[in-house]
């Protein structure tokens, strides 16, 4: 049953490209959707019998409780259904070319395929190929519309992914080398024997952090968010670097998660994603690369959570995962309505929008309130848990790291609404409308997610931790 | 081994000729094909595993260059191509020599590889490992190689209503 | 009869999602939407002073919702947050009357009723809260409302004050957040009923005490709340006066007070920072000539004496301290929502361009001259009772030197303040005209006075009830 997730998004793939080449346009985009909502209901109904293996995981428990996390895959496959519809109406609104438009349902569907084919995957060689499914449609997506800037943002995208590729491979390869399997079990036997398989999960690691855009290795990734179409971004930002990278580090930090070693690693390239991304989205004056930066930033979080190798930590991070995708694309469903209706995503010729397009610059606030772990919205419940992790565990100084980089995080982010939406409005955009009813919908849909969210956590969390 | 001897020069001239050719396009066909005989090898040798392993990388890869080639190249007038050809083909006069050069060092040191060949009959039929071990990695290398595919129709056709 | 529990509830999650109603009812009718948003803060108040009787008598309110992680939704009414709830319900009720007119020609009057009652509800919330979490949580939806209200007029210098509001009490609530999740690794839960008791290290104090000082607007905190001034009056009335920065000062009761045992070389600490912030706020006041950032640092400098009171360790000065908070809302309130009538009728803040206002709005004069007199001390006004007992109480500390401190304060205070009602009141007129305000407005302070006065005749009602969380404070048992 767990593969009509692969096979439906083929099978739609291929339907789409039998419809007459006039029409198939809007049959293409309502199918796509349809996927969408079938992946969402997958997991409301839960039904699907792989994931009742629970993993097993030797990380310690902080709360006298042990968090089944066999529900880890409904998270990414909920995720992607949420983003992905984001950005299908995103498109839908701003890609003006016919044929633009039914490509991008066809990619998003092949990436799509990808991504359910990691939310399920239990050997290394597997989660490799479908992360490449993956980053493939997206390097054509960000292309689509056929720019210099985005040539090389994709361009750019393409050589740091080819190094990570190399490195995983190169991990793939030792471990075949030492432990004679690829599934997660061969590879936690190996790690736990041989040093050198211990040095190829750790090049494996580095690929991640490649795919993910970690600092270091961050340097791709806002010139992709930012010369994409913004529908792409929706896409790239909400699911696609995050399933790829994040993603596969938590389910690699599931098994892994107990190394001493690992947990440093995690909590150093965390820490310093985290600050340094906050920084640099501080300096920053078009929307979309300011978004990106704290894309990377939010990452850190969830990467330095998975450092603090408790069950509470991983948990944390899959909370703020799922997070990050509901404000994310929230933002760059904004974005694209700012874009839309002004012609700019340039700060300093916007201003006053909450005025003229009331409902963007609320769920724009929502998103930044809640990205910037401000109660009662859903973003201060995974911070909160992800502090109380890194504390309990004793890495005190990253607590506190993470604890002051939302200060961070809230002034770029006042930055972004001062300069956008909370204000006066200059002369030149006095005429500007809201957005029209496609791009407020999932904006306001996501929005009131992280509301209702961030109420009912304390009521929820009973359910999700049983 | 008559058939290994052949297709081991095969592949050093393709890839030989993968590295020297002026034409991203053409060193990327050759860069295929360089994994296409890399694969054959192995599962000569006896390695079906990891024949498996390096044709789905390379479909991975191959769409990956594919997509960027046609991303990034612009065609050449004919007089500036041949003045490129030229000058790239002055580079590799020295090929030859590093080539025989990395020879004789690979023969005198005798590297030390011990590795654990698979037990013959483990898995012996490539189709056995192909659909029934790895089957979802398959399917996996398909969808990539179909978003190549896909890529390059996109990128060729925006570019031929581009150039109208 | 209603059971207290539901009560309990209603006055806190009424006005929360109350408010959020409001802007639709404000397009259906302006009136409509005026009149509910004064109905919530009131119901609001009527709930807590409906639990005076309960905990007079020594029985508490508890609303408990069991719920993993230590998360548990825990409501807790003891004579300390009842005391807390009325008055900053009952100020926040006068304020939101007096908006009425004040607010009544300004844009984006939906989200200022919005902001203003949420941010009473969340008052209300972090009053009851007995779980550190929901402390935090309605801490900071306070600072959300803030941010919003404080950039009322959207101009960039407006944003950018209050930007930098939100950033400073952000930066401090979660350091304080930090202190909370510490001393849950310490006590293994964040329910404030279960640690009483707990001695609190130094460094978690230290942690929780910079939140506090941020949210309070003491030193080295001060800067924000004078900028805040831009805000409209009675926004700045609710921050400054009524509800704000009385906050810090609540937690400081609610947590060293009745919940925890510190060392007492904290107390000292708390009181020379106190001391350094009346003083220095006070100085400031003597050469401000805004009239809205004059009251404002007035504010700072009064906090001050609260705090003195608070860490006092002693019964006479806590009992001051949180009668100072009754009598300091009363009387600051009033003098912000004058100077509101004052910039609407003058259109100036520059208390060097007026003169002579007595003759043209006499209400108004007679209303800021009682507030001043209250918060200046001058007896028999309420703000002297509160001014006496926590100078009484920081001499029982025997910190002699630093409660002389504060006496000088306390003179700088009078000083200050007659020369705002001279430069504004008294003199000639500059040739600026101007008129008494709204009858609402002008009812609005000429009650905030009554009251103040009222707080000082009958200053027993109030002394008896705190003495009776005074009774329950631990900091106090050594």
């Amino acid at each position: 049953m767990t593969y009509l997730l692969l096979f439906i998004p083929f099978a739609i793939l291929i339907l789409i490209n039998l419809f007459p080449r006039e029409k198939r346009t809007e049959p293409a985009f309502w199918l796509g959707l349809a996927v969408l909502v079938f992946q969402a209901g997958a997991v409301v109904a839960s039904q699907f019998g792989y994931w009742g293996t629970i993993l097993t995981s030797q990380l310690e428990s902080v709360f006298g409780f042990n968090l089944q996390l066999y529900k880890m895959g409904h998270v990414l496959v909920m995720a992607s259904a949420l983003a992905g519809a984001t950005a299908l109406l995103v498109a839908r609104a701003t890609l003006k070319n016919k044929r633009d438009r039914f490509n991008f349902v066809g990619l998003l569907l092949v990436s799509l395929i990808g991504i359910n084919g990691i939310a399920m995957v239990t050997d290394i060689f597997t989660l490799y190929i479908f992360i490449e499914v993956t980053a493939l449609a997206t390097f054509i997506l960000i292309m689509l519309n056929r720019e210099q800037a985005a040539f090389e943002g994709a361009f750019k995208y393409l050589i740091m992914s080819v190094v990570a590729t190399v490195l995983m491979l190169a991990a793939v390869s030792l471990f075949i080398l030492i432990g004679g399997g690829t599934s997660f079990l061969d590879v936690k036997m190996a790690v736990i024997s041989d040093p050198l398989a211990y040095t190829a999960l750790l090049l494996f690691l580095c690929g991640l952090f490649i795919k993910g855009g970690m600092v270091p290795f961050h340097g791709w990734l806002p010139d992709a968010y930012s010369s994409a179409p913004t529908a792409v971004s929706v896409w790239l930002a909400g699911i696609v670097t995050k399933a790829s990278g994040i993603y596969a580090l938590i389910r690699l930090m599931v098994i892994f998660g107990g190394l001493e070693p690992l947990q440093n690693i995690m909590l150093t390239v965390g820490a310093a994603s985290i600050v340094i991304g906050a920084l640099a989205a501080l300096g920053q004056k078009e929307l979309k690369r300011l978004l990106a930066y704290s894309s990377i930033s939010q990452m850190g979080y969830i990467v330095i959570a998975l450092g603090s190798g408790t069950v509470l930590g991983i948990f944390a991070a899959l909370f703020h995962f799922f997070n990050h995708t509901l404000f994310k694309a929230t933002l760059f469903a904004n974005v694209a309505a700012v874009e839309e209706q002004t012609g700019t995503q340039e700060m300093e010729k916007l201003g006053g929008l909450a005025q003229k397009m009331p409902i963007t610059g609320l769920t724009s606030a929502i998103a930044s309130l809640s990205t910037a772990g401000l109660p009662p919205l859903s973003g201060f419940w995974s911070k909160l848990l992800i502090i109380i992790a890194l504390w309990i565990s004793g890495h005190y100084f990253f607590a506190a790291v993470a604890v002051l980089a939302s200060v961070v995080t809230l002034a770029y982010f006042l930055l972004l609404q001062r300069q956008a939406f909370f204000g006066l409005v200059p002369a030149a955009l006095k005429e500007v409308r809201e957005a029209g009813p496609i791009l407020l919908i999932p904006a306001v849909f996501l929005s009131l997610l992280i509301v209702v969210i961030g109420l009912v956590f304390p009521f929820m969390i009973q359910m999700v931790l049983r | 081994m008559m058939l290994l001897s052949v297709l081991l020069i095969l592949l050093v001239l393709i890839s030989l000729w993968a590295v020297m050719t002026p034409l991203l396009l053409r060193a990327a066909i050759g860069l295929a094909a360089t994994s296409a005989l890399l694969t054959m090898i192995m599962y000569q040798l006896g390695a079906p595993l990891a024949a498996v392993f390096e044709l789905s990388v390379c479909a991975g890869l191959i769409s990956v260059v594919f997509v960027s080639v046609v991303s990034l190249t612009h065609r050449l007038p004919l007089k500036e191509f041949m003045k490129r050809r030229q000058s790239r083909i002055k580079r590799f006069i020295f090929l030859p020599l590093l080539l025989v050069a990395a020879l004789a060092i690979m023969l005198t040191i005798k590297l030390p590889f011990q590795l654990q060949l698979p037990a013959a009959d483990k898995i012996s039929d490539v189709r056995v490992m192909l659909w029934n071990i790895r089957r979802i990695d398959l399917f996996g290398q398909i969808m990539a190689l179909l978003a190549g595919v896909y890529g390059v129709l996109i990128l060729f056709r925006g570019r031929k209503t581009d150039g109208d | 009869m209603m059971n207290k529990e539901a009560l309990l509830l209603a006055a806190i999650f009424a006005p929360i999602f109350g408010a959020l109603i409001l802007p639709l009812l404000g397009r259906v009718s302006q009136g409509l939407r005026n009149n509910t948003a004064l109905a919530l803060v009131a119901l609001s108040c009527l709930c807590s002073l409906s639990f005076i009787p309960s905990v007079m008598g020594g029985k508490n309110i508890i609303f408990s919702f069991a719920l993993p992680l230590s998360l548990s939704l825990t409501f807790y009414a003891d004579t300390l947050a009842v005391f807390m709830a009325v008055v900053s319900s009952f100020i926040g009720a006068i304020i939101v009357l007096y908006s009425f007119d004040y607010i009544s020609h300004y844009d984006n009057q939906n989200e200022y009723y919005l902001m203003v009652v949420l941010f009473l509800g969340a008052m209300m919330g972090l009053v009851y809260s007995a779980n550190l979490i929901y402390l935090f949580l309605f801490w900071e939806i306070t600072a959300i409302a803030c941010w919003r209200l404080i950039g009322f007029y959207r101009g960039q210098r407006d944003v950018l004050k209050a930007d930098k509001a939100f950033l400073v009490t952000v930066f401090g609530a979660l350091v304080m957040l930090i202190g909370f999740v510490a001393i849950f690794q310490q006590t293994g839960t964040f329910n404030l009923i279960i640690m009483r008791g707990q001695v609190l290290p130094d460094i978690i104090v230290a942690l929780i005490l910079f939140g506090i000082l941020s949210k309070s607007a003491t030193l080295p905190f001060q800067t924000w709340l004078p900028d805040a001034g831009v805000a409209p009056s009675p926004v700045t009335a609710l921050l400054h006066a009524a509800v704000l920065v009385k906050i810090g000062v609540y937690v400081f009761a609610r947590l060293f007070l009745m919940t925890f045992m510190i060392s007492s070389s904290w107390h000292a600490t708390v009181m020379m920072i106190a001391g350094a912030s009346a003083l220095v706020a006070a100085g400031a006041a003597l050469v401000e000539t805004d009239i809205k950032r004059l009251v404002a640092y007035s504010t700072i400098s009064q906090i001050g004496f609260i705090f003195l009171g608070l860490a006092a360790g002693n019964m006479v000065g806590a009992v001051g301290g949180l009668l100072y908070i009754l009598m300091h809302g009363l009387a600051k309130g009033g003098l912000f929502l004058c100077a509101g009538i004052i910039e609407q009728n003058a259109k100036t803040k520059d208390i060097t361009r007026m003169g002579g206002l007595i003759r043209t709005m006499p209400v108004t004069a007679m209303a800021f001259l009682f507030c001043a007199f209250s918060v200046m001390g001058i007896p028999p006004l309420g703000g002297f009772f509160s001014k006496f007992m926590v100078i009484s109480g920081g001499i029982k500390s025997g910190e002699i030197w630093l409660t002389l401190v504060f006496i000088v304060g306390a003179f700088m205070t009078i000083l200050y303040l007659f020369r705002a009602f001279t430069l504004i009141f008294l003199g000639e007129s500059k040739g600026y005209p101007s008129r008494e305000g709204s009858k609402m407005m002008v009812a609005c302070v000429a009650l905030l006075a009554i009251l103040s006065l009222a707080g000082g005749l009958l200053a027993n009602y109030p002394i008896g009830f705190l003495k009776t969380a005074g009774y329950q404070m631990v900091g106090l048992l050594k």
